[in-house]
């Protein structure tokens, strides 16, 4: 069972390198560098229904560094950590208050990331100037919030049955 | 998917979609203010062609204005970002260059320039 779990975790450790990966690919809508929109984040949130908080805090800090390590850079790197501690306590509250369903969960995950990239952003420049793209961004939290709630909705059921065999 | 599901979509949309329409709406600016750890640098003129060469503790920058438009075209931060992002032209638009701290934003009169210095 140990082992199977720890094949599984590595399993979407490289699910969400790659999505990672493919997401550098995207040209930015937001001017900032290392800005990310996070649709590597269904398979932290899969991991999170399927095995718990602890490990999905384990798999996205993985992601991150590996992802920074083999084809992003120091800034990347700081850039996913800020979104990532956001939307990671972001999604453990919401997902513990039982209100929503992991698109819910996804949703806020999505725009606290966000959030906490614009914030980082401000920091750095000493200037709201990049908030203009605030919105522009928070629209297109619906689209992968919701995106990355769905595959979660349509794939956990599914490994949970793997799991069991 | 919940209730909940649906009613944060609709908050989500109805916060950033009103935004962006209004934004649409912008103009094209006449100038672009340059700035580096959030202190003004620069007013640049983007009604004159012209190429500027911006150097700073953290590197260069290369700024180009060209046909009304305002872009980097040379610098050297380790990802280029800034270069790829192209060229803006419409007010409170803007280009980042993060590693260098530096920020180019587009906006409609000089005016504003005084008004922040003040
Ligand atoms: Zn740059």
């Amino acid at each position: 069972m140990k082992a199977k779990k720890i094949t599984f975790l590595g399993l979407f450790t490289a699910v969400a390198l790659v999505v990672s990966f493919l997401e550098t690919l995207i040209p930015n809508i937001v001017p900032i560098p290392g800005f990310k929109l996070g649709l590597a984040n269904f398979a932290i949130l899969l991991v999170m229904y399927l095995y718990g908080f602890k490990e999905a805090v384990i798999v996205d800090f993985l992601r991150i560094v590996l992802a920074a390590v083999l084809f992003g850079s120091l800034f990347s790197f700081f850039y996913a950590l800020s979104g990532a501690v956001l939307a990671l306590t972001i999604e453990i509250i919401i997902k513990k208050s039982n209100k929503f369903s992991p698109v819910g969960v996804s949703l806020f995950g999505a725009v606290f990331h966000n959030l906490g990239q614009f914030i980082l952003a401000s920091f750095i420049l000493k200037s709201f100037g990049i908030m203009y793209y605030l919105p522009l961004t928070l629209l297109f939290c619906i689209l992968t919030g919701s995106i990355n709630g769905y595959l979660v909705i349509l794939l956990k059921d599914r490994i949970k049955n793997i799991n069991k065999n | 998917m919940k209730k909940n599901d649906f009613l944060l979509i609709i908050i989500i949309a109805l916060i950033s979609i009103p935004l962006i329409v209004l934004f649409l709406f912008n103009r094209e600016g006449n100038y672009a203010l340059v700035k580096v750890d959030g202190v003004q640098k620069r007013i640049i003129d983007l009604n004159k062609d012209d190429t500027i060469r911006f150097e700073t503790e953290y590197g260069y920058n290369i700024i180009e204005v060209k046909d009304g438009k305002i872009g980097i075209i040379e610098a050297d931060c380790p990802n280029h970002d800034c270069i790829n992002k192209g060229f803006v032209k419409r007010n409170n638009e803007s280009i980042i260059c993060l590693p260098h701290h530096f920020e180019i934003t587009v906006i409609s009169d000089n005016e504003e320039y005084d008004a922040f210095s003040r």
